[in-house]
């Protein structure tokens, strides 16, 4: 790319003394767990009004975990995304007649959202994402108010999730299976939905109803291996029992292993169910996985309904 | 105080109200499609002796009101402030500034020949900028006699505002607008400087339907008049 003056590729990072890395033992302390119940999701910051100049806006962040850690490297990422909703203006001329309004969805990862550097140009994830997206929002959109009218959701994402602990691909660690799964991905779209859903309603374009997102996971219960961790015990690594357990808002990094996981957008008013995303091997227990992502995405609408009341108080 | 604010999905007390501005259907009751608070309106209704309650209370709608930057869509039967951008002997294209509201109020039995007067003692809303729609008049819909005999230079010059309605959600392109009516036609037009640069003088005021009069140089120029409020 010789338009842009570039970082050194290959991404930079912290710097890692070496004494720090010197056992597989001791990168395995630095391993996140998860302090939350099963059922609980992390803390949601959602303001909108945030880019005065675009029709509505809101921006996202997770609660950033402070679990202390003896190490420089950031132990894990948390997700932000902002917002910006313009519209509903007039369609470009050359485009064809519609009596209702066409959506166009944008999903794009800055550069140094990852871990690993992302390109200045749209990939095929991002574009996957926005389908999702779009697929969510045009359920809750009434379209036919705004004939010959177009509305873009332009969401960028500042950082994103991980699909797994960074430590299991240096030292090589136990769950090879499900790395490169995407979880991380599932996370973000959940993110994505609920701040697409904030700016348009911000906006005043007219909805049926309010979507939010909610992830919901099944994976390798590992809690005897963690609670012996936490102690200080030397616990041996199998100390799993082997059976799965159902969390809702996963983060990917705080498991050695996600078995299935599961995105919905959901409209709690009128109990439907506008997109649906599924990935992994959840086996018999497909549906109990879905109703579990609906609950978090019950628990996510109370953060929804406040900041959009503020917005709605401050005009 | 602010009254409580109904968020999309929230279901309104409708007893005997039609539904207005911000609320959709959904099943047997109606519910909230915006945030904001809620506005009963009461139309106002003759009452008769005889008449029952459910007549009486007809008029009345419920809406949610909107912020004052809320966007906006012109909507057939609206009246519209225009600047004209582009004249051709069949039409004129122009560029919709300001939407007039529509009143709750307007019957649905128009005529279709005559179109309906324009909203008195109401501010046109103006539309900002990057949502700006384009609306052609074309040359039957200037005025409402001798359509076929309308010199559209002599109607229209580029960089007039005109008030029109919109008959039409028209094509991929245009909205279709008409100033056929007494009250529709220029509202502000300059005139022509020494230079012959159309719209370079200074603004003219209004002489008859369709002649306008530039107060310093007071030569006269023709136009579509509208009446002025």
């Amino acid at each position: 790319d010789r338009r842009r003056i570039n970082g050194p590729p290959g991404g930079t990072s912290a710097p890692i003394f070496a004494s720090a890395l010197s056992s597989d033992q001791t990168i395995e302390k630095l391993r996140p767990t998860r302090t939350r119940q099963a059922d609980e999701l992390r803390k949601i910051f959602l303001k909108t009004g945030l880019t005065p100049s675009a029709s509505g806006s809101a921006y996202l962040e997770l609660q950033v975990p402070n679990s202390p850690s003896q190490s420089l490297i950031p132990q894990r990422s948390t997700l932000k995304l902002s917002c910006t909703v313009h519209g509903p203006r007039p369609l470009p001329r050359s485009a064809q007649f519609s009596s209702n309004l066409v959506l166009t969805t944008t999903v794009k990862f800055a550069p140094f959202a990852t871990r690993q550097r992302r390109g200045y140009v749209r990939d095929s994830t991002e574009r996957d994402l926005a389908v999702h997206l779009e697929t969510a929002l045009k359920g809750i959109l009434i379209g036919e108010r705004w004939p010959k009218s177009g509305v873009d959701v332009v969401v960028t994402v500042l950082e994103g999730e991980e699909d797994g602990w960074w430590g299991d691909e240096l030292s090589g660690g136990a769950s090879g299976a499900g790395k490169g799964g995407g979880w991380g991905l599932m996370n973000v779209l959940a993110g994505c939905i609920t701040v697409s859903c904030a700016a348009i309603v911000e906006a005043g374009i007219d909805c049926v109803d309010m979507v939010t997102g909610g992830v919901a996971a099944a994976v390798l219960d590992d809690t005897t291996a963690q609670k012996a961790r936490r102690k200080g015990t030397a616990g041996d690594d199998d100390g799993n029992s082997g059976s799965v357990l159902a969390v809702l808002d996963p983060s990917p990094p705080e498991h050695r292993e996600v078995i299935a996981a599961c995105v919905v957008g959901y409209l709690s008013q009128r109990d439907e169910i506008t997109e649906l995303w599924m990935k992994g091997n959840a086996g018999a227990d497909a549906e109990a996985l879905v109703d579990r992502a609906v609950q978090a995405a019950v628990a996510t609408r109370a953060v929804l309904v406040q900041a959009v009341i503020e917005s709605g108080q401050a005009r | 105080m602010t009254s409580a604010l109904l968020l999309p999905g929230d279901s309104l007390k409708s007893d005997e109200h039609s539904p207005g501005s911000g609320t959709h259907k959904y099943g047997a009751h109606l519910c909230a499609s915006i945030c904001g608070p809620v506005h009963r309106s009461h139309g106002s209704a003759k009452r008769k002796a005889a008449s029952t309650s459910s007549k009486a209370l007809a008029h009345s709608s419920i809406s949610i009101s909107r912020p004052r930057n809320a966007p906006l869509l012109p909507e057939v039967n609206n009246a519209v402030l225009a600047r004209i951008t582009r004249l051709t002997p069949r039409s004129a294209a122009c560029s919709i500034l300001a939407i007039y509201p529509s009143s709750n109020n307007s019957t649905s039995t128009s005529n279709a020949a005559t179109l309906p007067p324009p909203p008195s003692h109401v501010e046109p809303i103006p539309v900002p900028q990057q949502s700006q729609f384009s609306g052609q008049i074309r040359a039957q819909d200037v005025r409402a006699t001798e359509k076929d005999k309308v010199v559209m230079s002599e109607a229209f010059r580029v960089g007039d505002v005109v008030r029109a309605v919109v008959i039409s959600l028209g094509d991929q392109r245009d909205f279709y607008l008409s100033t056929a009516g007494n009250d529709y036609g220029v509202i502000l037009a300059w005139s022509m400087d020494d230079t012959g640069t159309i719209g370079g003088g200074s603004l003219m005021a209004p002489l008859s339907w369709q002649t306008m009069k530039d107060p310093d140089t007071g030569k006269t120029e023709k136009r579509k008049v509208a009446k002025p409020l």
